[in-house]
């Protein structure tokens, strides 16, 4: 592993131990302190990766930033976890719309990041066989969790937008967990249960599109039937819908099914598990 | 640990039968009676994974507590992952019947005390595990963003502070 993607992966663990509370203090003492530590390592570590227009440098600035948004999430920090998923977001998919306020979106753009989302993803596509492809991964998942959540939007957007990052984290994730790269060895290891993370999210997410759209439906549906004369337009919107709920239900349940499966290929022993091993050694060398 | 990630996977596949019986339910046309064999077969998914997360019987306890062992508390570090499919289940037993009342608030009052967020404006801290474990994929209304179950984290990420001591 590298230094930013073992100080990922120490901040993540102290995060959870974080967010369990004060009855796990006995297997992590000053959780806080320890996370902010490897926050900061991995913030330090993947400034000294490059410039700004090095892809590779980018690529471990995101994965910094994604322990960054998971921590605040961890701590409840809202606006710290909005801070880091917005940069994710604009580096991997361009400006989000409220920057494209102003008249010169793209070039306002480029002065904060010169690399163009393009370069950035292949970077992100090419990191899988590197140490750090699980932490990349991981951000990217991170980022679309927060989206999924981010209620400052309409609902519609948000899903296509987290669908959107939720495909681009499983892509990232199952390249990083498939990579047979000796160098890449202990990401894929991670990398298996972020994927499973992804599954799950997207998962949660096509439920919850699954609902919103059954509620919608019965509304037009029942507006239509205080009318004396039901419009094809109508007919043909609930079919429509209909057909999109029945969708969203599926890929509920093929996702659950998958994020299962990865779970269960994971195994369960607790005790024997090599990636806890790996985390806890990674832990202790790197406090 | 991983093993309890299965828990979370499972409760997820209960949810989506759940949330299909919910739809089947209330979409006009279909008779209005629902899937009650969805119910059953989210129930038993359930069931699994509160086998997995170590609290097949409502805990009395949070793993803190002195009487934690009596209690058959979940982990510590799965306190949070525990109480929304704790509130889940209770809401999945309420949607099965009268008989189940009494269960169905044991496992609520379960997760309230494994949740316990203070700093949700003015709701208290069922209110906020019902108000959170609704998100999670299916039922009800208004609960669409609340919480999104996250693995890495083993807890549900919510737009609201969720840091605080277990038992207050």
């Amino acid at each position: 592993m590298d230094r930013v993607a073992s100080h990922v992966a120490a901040a993540l663990n102290a995060a959870r131990a974080l967010a369990a509370g004060p009855s796990t203090s006995s297997s992590l003492p000053d959780a806080e302190r320890v996370m902010d530590v490897h926050l900061d390592a991995a913030d330090t570590a993947a400034s000294e990766a490059g410039p700004e227009t090095d892809p590779h440098a980018v690529v471990m600035r995101i994965a910094a930033l994604g322990a960054r948004g998971a921590a605040a999430m961890a701590a409840g920090d809202a606006a710290a976890a909005d801070a880091a998923t917005r940069e994710i977001f604009e580096r991997t998919l361009g400006p989000s719309d409220e920057s494209n306020d102003d008249t010169s979106p793209g070039l306002e753009f480029s002065r904060t990041y010169p690399l163009s989302p393009e370069a950035v993803n292949a970077a992100v596509v090419a990191a899988s066989d590197k140490p750090h492809g699980a932490a990349v991964a991981h951000a990217i998942k991170q980022c679309a969790q927060w989206s999924a959540l981010n209620d400052e939007s309409d609902l519609y957007v948000d899903i296509v937008q987290a669908d959107a990052l939720y495909a681009f984290a499983e892509s990232a994730a199952d390249a990083a967990r498939e990579s047979e790269h000796v160098s890449a060895a202990a990401s894929a290891m991670y990398a298996d249960a972020t994927y499973a993370d992804v599954k799950l999210g997207r998962a949660q997410l096509a439920l919850r599109t699954a609902v919103r759209l059954a509620g919608d439906m019965r509304e037009i549906q029942s507006g239509e039937d205080s009318e004396s004369e039901s419009s094809e337009f109508v007919v043909e919107a609930v079919e429509e819908m209909g057909k999109r709920v029945r969708e969203a239900l599926a890929t509920a349940e093929s996702s659950a099914a998958a994020a299962l499966t990865a779970c269960e290929a994971l195994g369960g022993e607790t005790q024997k598990d090599p990636r806890v091993v790996s985390l806890l050694f990674t832990l202790a060398r790197s406090i | 640990m991983f093993f309890c990630l299965q828990g979370l996977a499972v409760a997820v596949s209960g949810d989506v039968y759940t949330a299909k019986a919910v739809i089947a339910a209330r979409t006009p046309g279909a008779g209005g009676v629902g899937d009650g064999a969805g119910i059953m077969f989210a129930e038993g998914l359930y069931r699994n994974a509160l086998k997995m997360i170590g609290t097949p019987r409502p805990p009395s306890a949070t793993a803190d507590d002195d009487d934690a062992a009596a209690g058959g508390a979940a982990r510590a570090d799965l306190r949070l992952a525990a109480s929304v499919i704790h509130a889940r289940y209770a809401a999945i037993l309420k949607a099965s019947g009268p008989q189940r009342v009494a269960e169905a608030e044991d496992w609520a009052a379960a997760a309230a005390k494994e949740w316990r967020a203070p700093g949700y404006g003015d709701m208290d801290d069922a209110c906020a595990v019902a108000w959170a474990a609704r998100g999670i994929g299916s039922v009800g209304e208004g609960g669409e963003k609340a919480a999104v179950h996250d693995m890495t984290l083993m807890m549900p990420v919510t737009l609201h502070n969720t840091r605080f001591p277990p038992r207050g």
